[in-house]
């Protein structure tokens, strides 16, 4: 199934571009699809993962519309078919 | 908590440099006043703070506290509107105040020349009824969060990156405070970002409007929420921001006066 991937912020500039569509299995977790971002494109890494591989604390993900928190059963979250998921890393531009 | 409010009736309209305002739905001679009557500090006044700070001088706050340390750089000068070239060198939060008192002499601005930092967060927060929080590093940010979490001061904190610009408000104690949404300092931020004047001077504008429209108690957008602006594409989209009972910031009570 494929997912569709927003990404904003300075996920946007590591990834040079605003959206992505990331095939997926069936029964993939949210951690999952995130793990396959790092891996596809190591640039978003950092912004994406600490140094001890937890989520970043200030990134907010977004599914279908609704923050999803970054604890471990968010990122255990299932995905479905269709989902569309938002990447909000923090930004203080002033 | 502030400053005692201005007893002076408003001039007529007509002879009112705010004549055009007060007919704003929901706006009035009432939130004239109530705008009047209030004090708001602004951190920093760069280009999403200088911004929102300039509109709130234009519509006729009491008081401004502008707080922003070091001198004006050319750099600055690409989208920092209360700076000009001949300030070049000089103090930021002085060229600021001099640019807000040619604007608008009826507001009262104080300049700090200082940072937002947990050693004068709450001694400034606790003279204003609101917030604009606008600096580009999230100990600021974090710091003035704190404070205003503390005294239980309404905050609007404005942020822009590249193309897009987001806000966050905080009217309540019952609403999410920024450490709901950014529970540390992230190391992940780059403090050398991309901006434009344009996109910047966007979302100061909404702060203002924001800072406004709490202010003078006009309808308004839920608090809580989190507003993110693409201005490539003019999309916008609303992210609720669930208030967390374990924040280390708002799960404690504010202070008692």
């Amino acid at each position: 199934m494929e997912i569709e991937v927003e990404l904003t912020g300075q996920l946007r500039t590591a990834a040079g571009r605003a959206e992505l569509v990331v095939p997926v299995e069936p029964g993939a977790t949210l951690r999952g699809l995130l793990d396959q971002l790092a891996a596809a494109t190591p640039a978003l890494a950092p912004h994406l993962f600490a140094g001890d591989r937890r989520l970043q604390p200030s990134l907010l993900v977004v599914v279908n519309g609704t923050a999803v928190a970054a604890a471990a059963d968010g990122e255990a979250r299932l995905l479905k078919a269709g989902d569309r998921v938002g990447l909000m890393p923090p930004v203080a531009g002033g | 908590m502030t400053d005692s409010t201005d007893s002076r009736p408003l001039p007529p309209s007509g002879e009112d440099r705010y004549a055009w305002q007060e007919a704003v739905t929901g706006f009035g001679a009432e939130g004239q006043k109530r705008l009047r009557d209030a004090t708001v500090l602004v951190s920093r006044v760069g280009g999403v703070g200088g911004t929102a700070a300039i509109y709130l001088a234009a519509a006729g706050i009491g008081r401004l506290i502008l707080a922003h340390a070091g001198p004006l750089r050319l750099d600055d000068l690409n989208r920092q509107i209360l700076m000009n070239t001949p300030g070049l060198g000089q103090s930021r939060a002085d060229v600021a105040t001099a640019t807000l008192a040619s604007l608008n002499p009826d507001v009262a601005v104080e300049a700090v020349p200082e940072n937002i930092s947990p050693e004068n967060a709450l001694r400034l927060v606790r003279r204003c009824d609101l917030v604009v929080s606008a600096a580009p590093l999230f100990s600021e940010r974090l710091a003035m969060n704190a404070a205003a979490v503390a005294s239980g001061t309404p905050l609007v904190d404005a942020a822009m990156y590249d193309m897009e610009a987001r806000l966050f408000v905080r009217e309540t104690a019952s609403d999410p405070c920024l450490a709901c949404l950014y529970p540390a300092d992230p190391p992940e931020w780059n403090r050398r970002f991309p901006v434009l004047g344009a996109v910047s001077g966007t979302i100061g504008s909404l702060a203002a409007l924001a800072a406004i429209q709490v202010l003078a108690d006009m309808p308004r957008a839920a608090a809580g929420r989190l507003t993110h602006l693409d201005l490539s594409t003019l999309s916008q989209q609303h992210v609720i921001i669930q208030r967390r009972d374990t924040c280390p910031v708002c799960g404690k009570p504010p202070l008692s006066d």
